[in-house]
């Protein structure tokens, strides 16, 4: 989405007077310079691409919403991350797939999680083991030891919530 | 990649959204028959505004299901599960608040992942497959199988497994009932509480074997031998029964075997109910079966003994007298 140029006069207001408070606001949730620089530009590039800015009561709260949220995706990134090592460390060498081929997996799977956030972790395996194992609810509702009618209503919930972040984000 | 992206920027009215969904979620159920099929077309057809809806829903799935299709089901549930567990300790941190207890939740975090991160493989209905284990051997899951892995530990938590050790490893193999410690260049086969089996079977294809009940005596078996354990004791050792190993290539072989155990065997690879009818279920069954096509394996049930298979939406099925 393209910013207007009042828009982008006023993110350019917010950038010269906070900028070094969200460094150092990232700075003492990452504890690394370099990341918390990084994602304060990610931080005001965000709030430029959201449209047009809302009046500001409180300019610092809504920049510590948008760096804490983007701070949840860097560490459920980092923890991706970790994780798919560890899965692949228990593989035989020759069967480790190339570095290309790890990215495109976890920029995938990343992508996925994203759209998965703020699901509960129950809806959210109910959702999964019907899209990706292709199980039926009776058959999730016998695994997870649930009822079916639970089992469906997770269903209902969960795509709506993948609906809601696609097109209404 | 373009995955999660909007297909369309037309309006859709929310109770269209509520409608599509229902559908969605009632076809996707598993148990919905063909009547179902044909109102669901009925209604992407009444309105264009329908089909839409039904479109944008449909592409969600794919999109699921292309991201992660580099990666069996089970480890993509579990890489999404490990990477959202991490938000908690975050959360945490963010309490915190100090350079110093980011460090500490750092630590915290491990902790906390570590012992459930991808050590677990889980199988689906009729599914089976090998995994490979650096060091620790060769494993073969059954289909219904969940096992996790801790370094050169095993947990059988479900289901059944074809172990082969190498020659340098030892693995100890935990199930709820205790361990199973192979020799090196063993060959056994392992399951816990399948269908009419109280406790943890182990059979010896090659090598040897001590089991250790949680609360009983051990006990070493050799090749050609099997026993079952439970928490307190152990069977005595009993002769490998025929063709133990037939279901590590898809097959089912039976030697007059009660109708009921082939048909309790089928259900574990087959996906919905499958029901035997106690008129029929003392009938003597021989022959060789697949697993990996139960239907065709009722199918020829139905012409070499007087019984017929009758099916419900293709979910339900039971074996009944002809």
């Amino acid at each position: 989405m393209a910013a207007s140029s009042s828009t982008h006069r006023a993110v350019g207001e917010l950038y010269a007077q906070h900028h070094g408070w969200v460094v150092q606001l990232l700075r003492r949730k990452l504890g690394g310079q370099e990341q918390a620089l990084d994602l304060a530009q990610d931080t005001f590039v965000r709030i430029l691409s959201s449209g047009p800015l809302p009046s500001l009561r409180e300019p610092r709260a809504y920049l510590n919403t948008v760096a804490s949220r983007l701070c949840g995706q860097y560490f459920r990134r980092q923890a991706l991350e970790r994780a798919y090592e560890q899965s692949l460390a228990i593989l035989e060498p020759e069967h480790a797939p190339s570095p290309e081929t790890r990215l495109l997996v976890l920029e995938a799977l990343d992508a996925v999680g994203q759209v998965l956030d703020g699901l509960g972790s129950r809806v959210r395996e109910v959702f999964l083991l019907s899209q990706l194992d292709g199980l039926t609810y009776p058959q999730i509702a016998e695994q997870l030891g649930l009822t079916v009618n639970v089992v469906q209503k997770a269903m209902l919930k969960a795509y709506r919530h993948c609906y809601l972040a696609v097109y209404q984000a | 990649m373009t995955l999660f992206q909007p297909a369309d920027d037309q309006l859709l009215d929310e109770y269209v959204l509520d409608q599509a969904l229902m559908w969605m979620v009632t076809l996707q159920s598993g148990v919905s028959g063909a009547a179902e099929q044909r109102a669901c077309a009925a209604w992407r057809n009444a309105n264009p505004q329908h089909e839409l809806a039904w479109q944008r829903l449909t592409g969600l799935s794919r999109d699921l299901r292309s991201s992660t299709s580099g990666l069996p089901a089970p480890s993509a549930r579990q890489l999404l599960r490990a990477r959202s567990l991490t938000s908690r300790r975050t959360l945490l941190k963010g309490f915190a608040g100090l350079g110093i207890a980011a460090a500490m939740g750092l630590s915290v975090r491990e902790r906390v992942l570590l012992p459930q991160l991808f050590s677990d493989y889980r199988t689906t209905t009729g599914e089976r497959r090998p995994v490979r284990l650096a060091g620790a051997g060769e494993v073969q899951l059954d289909t219904q199988t969940a096992v996790d892995v801790r370094g050169p530990q095993l947990t059988l938590n479900q289901g059944r497994l074809l172990l082969a050790t190498t020659a340098d490893t030892f693995v100890g193999i935990k199930t709820a009932h205790g361990w199973v410690r192979p020799a090196a260049l063993s060959r056994l086969i392992i399951s816990q509480d399948l269908a009419g089996q109280h406790g943890t079977q182990v059979q010896m294809l090659a090598g040897s074997v001590v089991v250790e009940p949680l609360q009983g005596a051990r006990l070493a078996i050799g090749t050609g031998q099997q026993l079952t354990f439970d928490r307190h004791q152990s069977s005595p050792a009993q002769p490998l029964l025929p063709a133990a190993d037939a279901w590590t290539r898809g097959l089912l072989i039976a030697e007059r075997m009660p109708l009921a155990q082939v048909i309790e065997q089928l259900n574990r690879y087959r996906r919905g109910v499958l029901r035997c009818d106690p008129a029929v279920a003392g009938l003597q069954v021989s022959g060789s079966f697949s697993l990996d096509r139960p239907d065709a394996s009722l199918d020829l049930l139905a012409k070499v003994l007087p019984v017929r298979v009758q099916r419900v939406f293709g979910y339900l099925a039971t074996v009944v007298p002809a």
